[in-house]
């Protein structure tokens, strides 16, 4: 066993006692969901919820992360999953299939609206290996309640903050999480 | 998911103490973790900004990023200074941990999840053995007024006393040995053994180095000079780190010791899986982009034939 994937299922492992709980911190922190997919160690799958106070409270998203044959020493790669409009339509109609209710866009000044890729600087230059995949998502919630206009990967709503328009930037997200979510399938 | 579990018996963590009778102790457990690695510290370093590694973490991070994991500071391999004591007590809490893991372990009845018992389960003689040497152990010593010897009031009274006064002068005073095995002791704590004081560090491969010099140097530590520059290169960074670390440790191997582990990390980790990945991320690539090269080939095809018809017309 490398290094790396001794590591991992330390991870693994501290993350699912932790989910096991009903109250523990790392629900507190929005982490709703986090395991590694069937093939591997090395590609993960997350969900994680909204901060409370932000436009983006409650609703949920999913995460996949590809970790790197070197990691902790290079950062993991997180990405929100987005679909285009006919998948999530397609995903919408046949509703009732899981359990979980999962928004499929995420209009946030730091992410790429087509791709779902993060800009946060502690998942690339200012990553460090003493951090977790855990922390690693936290970071992810903190910064969706603390987005940075001066950064964006998503112009239009980085302009909205910046013109200070906070309703318009509250609507907005809550008219995608209405439009775009769906119930997940259970085999994801 | 059913291939993670057989591993994960061996993984360990500090949440492990959460259903013991010591919870606490999951405190202890973190601290003399590593921040790189999550397991339990392996010949520490501290660096310069004080803050502690194993020496092989902090080596291997410092080689991509100059900086402390912990508080991003400015770091040098330079700069590391070993700490022998934690070395030891780390070392002792890994090997005592299964036990002290067991002897705190709640009663039966209240512990459902078979995941939170990794430890196999003791059979019952040896666990009421167990718990009758505790007991004695909690009792109050007495002192023998005969030989001095320390034991339980219990058995200096039943048996002990009589013995001990019937054949004083054959008995000899267990208080003597004590303090000659005390001198003979494998060696004295916080030291290293002799032959690490003969060795010195080996500096970072420079990175311009000539392929040449690169295999006289891998030659020189009877390392394997196959595969790619880059392999080799890789082959000897990661023995720089471990070599180095291991003259970190209160409890060095031997330098054939970690040329083996060398050839295992090669095997299970790096250069077979970097090679293997740069493929695949080759065929991902072309099956991502696929379409966008058929079409590219299309347009191209067309073009060509639009210029051969022209030509011809032309001609």
């Amino acid at each position: 066993m490398s290094s790396t994937e001794k590591r991992l299922l330390k991870e693994y492992r501290a993350v699912q006692k932790e989910l096991a709980e009903k109250r523990s911190s790392i629900r507190d922190t929005g982490i709703v969901d986090l395991h590694p997919l069937e093939d591997g160690l090395f590609r993960w799958s997350a969900v994680i919820k909204g901060p409370d106070q932000s436009p983006f409270e409650n609703a949920l998203w999913r995460l996949e992360i590809d970790i790197p044959t070197n990691y902790p020493l290079d950062p993991p790669q997180i990405k929100f999953v987005v679909f285009g409009e006919e998948k999530i339509r397609q995903m919408q109609r046949k509703t009732g299939s899981g359990t979980r209710k999962v928004c499929y866009k995420m209009p946030h000044p730091n992410v790429n609206f087509k791709t779902g890729e993060i800009c946060l600087d502690i998942l690339q230059q200012k990553w460090s290996p003493a951090w977790t995949l855990q922390s690693a998502l936290v970071a992810i919630v903190v910064l969706l309640a603390n987005p940075e206009p001066l950064s964006p990967l998503n112009i239009d709503m980085a302009n909205l903050l910046k013109c200070d328009d906070m309703t318009a930037y509250r609507d907005l997200v809550h008219y995608y999480i209405a439009k775009y979510s769906a119930y997940e399938s259970n085999d994801v | 998911m059913a291939t993670f579990t057989d591993p994960l018996d061996s993984i360990t963590d500090p949440s492990d103490w959460a259903d013991s009778s010591f919870p606490n102790l999951s405190k202890l457990d973190s601290l003399l973790r590593c921040h790189i690695c999550k397991d339990f510290l392996k010949a520490p370093v501290l660096t310069s900004c004080d803050h502690i590694f194993c020496s092989v973490c902090i080596r291997r991070s410092l080689e991509s990023d100059k900086k402390c994991p912990l508080c991003h500071e400015e770091t040098y391999e330079s700069k590391l200074r070993k700490v022998l004591l934690l070395d030891e007590i780390s070392s002792w809490f890994t090997r005592n941990r299964p036990e002290l893991l067991d002897k705190h372990r709640p009663t039966a009845n209240n512990t459902p999840e078979p995941v939170a018992a990794p430890e196999p389960e003791k059979p019952a003689v040896p666990l009421r053995y167990e718990s009758r040497k505790k007991r004695a152990a909690e009792e109050p010593l007495v002192e023998c007024p005969v030989c001095s010897t320390f034991m339980s009031a219990d058995e200096l009274q039943t048996s002990h006393i009589d013995s001990c006064l019937a054949n004083k002068r054959a008995r000899p005073s267990p208080s003597r040995p004590v303090i000659s095995s005390f001198f003979k002791k494998e060696r004295t704590p916080q030291t290293q053994p002799e032959f690490v004081k003969k060795k010195t560090k080996i500096t970072n491969l420079d990175p311009t180095i000539s392929t040449n010099k690169l295999k006289e140097k891998l030659n020189y530590w009877n390392l394997p000079t196959s595969g790619t520059r880059h392999q080799m290169e890789t082959r000897m960074k990661e023995f720089i780190s471990m070599y180095n670390a291991n003259l970190d440790s209160v409890n060095p191997v031997d330098d054939r010791v970690l040329i083996n582990r060398l050839m295992k990390w090669e095997g299970t980790y790096s250069l077979s899986k970097t090679a293997g990945d740069t493929e695949e991320d080759g065929a991902q690539w072309r099956r991502k982009y696929q379409k966008e090269y058929d079409e590219l080939i299309k347009q191209a095809r067309a073009n060509m034939n639009r210029i051969n018809t022209k030509l011809d017309s032309t001609d």
